[in-house]
């Protein structure tokens, strides 16, 4: 099993790649999404202690709206994208054509476009992923959630725990400056298909 | 009063009244609090996986409900406790997003809650509440002069057990 704490600054130089070719689709997809011009990162990759995890991204008790998907197939691991509640009522306006300010309570419906979102932030970068290592990968459902960051990300700390004591995350920022949304997207494969997706790569 | 102690994820800590001792953000871990009331010692264990036969790497107690129990009772014995003044409180174990099943662990959260059960009734040690299960984050405090534990949620507020 590959060291996480051993990648070189090459291999991680590899894995921003793919967060830089993720984020170029990404970042049109949103647009269209959301017809508004959506800035995203540079982004980075970062090993980080397992425990350290939710305050390497604002601290456990940051409360979040968080859309949490399952990669599958050649490649598994899990993504996750989140942002405050304050973007989440304002990408629901945008998203269910409302004047800006409306929302005020997530309703399923908010909670399906929002899902969709995700879907469609995780299949962009996906599809980056799947093209640069020539590996099928199936992202699941999306899943909603609105609850203290670090209560949610405890089930894949947890998960990632019975292989590793670190986590590999490949982070994008994203952010629109009219309506003042901002978020991050993780993408956190598993330790095993790190080793595959950095041998695909050709810098196993 | 001093800071409360803080305990972190697969971390335990251990002290005496009128300390307090906090967690935060319980999603699927399992926050087991132990406390005599009589010696006014108590503990707090942030578990994130049932036993070490669900991990690789098993050097730290406080990881696994079944490791971390004794582990704390030990510590606490050191600072004058004894097991039958002992109870214990359970908190977590939540299932943040509903339905999500990440093979090979499934709700890992009902099982982290079970497996907590287990270590306690194997120590003969009392469960005298617990707020378990469902699907929000919690944040614990302990407070060693008396064995009150404070649980904050979003969806629920304030709960005391």
């Amino acid at each position: 099993m590959i060291d996480l704490k051993n990648l070189t600054p090459f291999q991680l130089d590899a894995l921003k790649e793919i967060g830089n070719i993720g984020a170029s689709h990404a970042d049109t997809a949103l647009s269209e999404l959301l017809r508004k011009k959506v800035w995203i990162s540079v982004p980075e990759a970062k090993v980080v202690p397992l425990d350290e995890v939710p305050q390497e991204f604002g601290g456990a008790e940051k409360m979040v709206v968080g859309v949490y998907l399952q990669m599958q197939g050649q490649i598994s691991g899990n993504i996750l994208f989140f942002f405050s509640q304050e973007t989440a009522m304002t990408l629901a306006d945008i998203l269910m054509n409302r004047p800006a300010g409306t929302t005020k309570v997530l309703n399923e419906m908010d909670q399906s476009a929002i899902k969709e979102t995700g879907t469609i932030l995780a299949g962009s970068c996906l599809t980056a992923l799947s093209a640069l290592t020539n590996k099928e990968i199936i992202p699941s459902i999306p899943y909603y959630a609105m609850d203290m960051l670090g209560a949610l990300v405890d089930f894949i700390i947890i998960n990632l725990s019975q292989n590793a004591e670190y986590a590999m995350i490949i982070q994008l920022e994203f952010s629109e400056s009219e309506y003042k949304i901002d978020g991050s997207f993780l993408l956190l494969p598993d330790p095993q298909s790190l080793e595959v997706i950095l041998t695909s790569l050709g810098v196993g | 009063m001093d800071d409360p102690i803080k305990v972190g994820i697969a971390d335990l800590k251990v002290s005496t009244a009128p300390n307090k001792i906090v967690t935060n953000a319980l999603g699927s871990c399992v926050a087991i609090v132990l406390y005599d009331a009589v010696h006014r010692v108590g503990g707090l264990a942030h578990i994130m996986l049932p036993s070490t036969a669900f991990s690789k790497i098993r050097s730290n107690p406080a990881k696994f409900a079944d490791t971390a129990v004794p582990e704390m009772l030990n510590m606490m014995k050191q600072l004058g406790a004894t097991k039958t003044t002992t109870s214990a409180k359970i908190i977590g174990g939540a299932q943040m997003f509903a339905n999500v099943l990440v093979e090979p662990l499934g709700n890992i959260g009902q099982r982290n809650v079970l497996a907590a059960k287990e270590a306690l009734a194997k120590e003969n040690i009392n469960i005298v509440a617990e707020d378990t299960g469902g699907d929000c984050g919690k944040s614990v405090e302990v407070d060693l002069e008396n064995g009150d534990v404070t649980v904050r949620s979003i969806k629920y507020g304030i709960n005391k057990l």
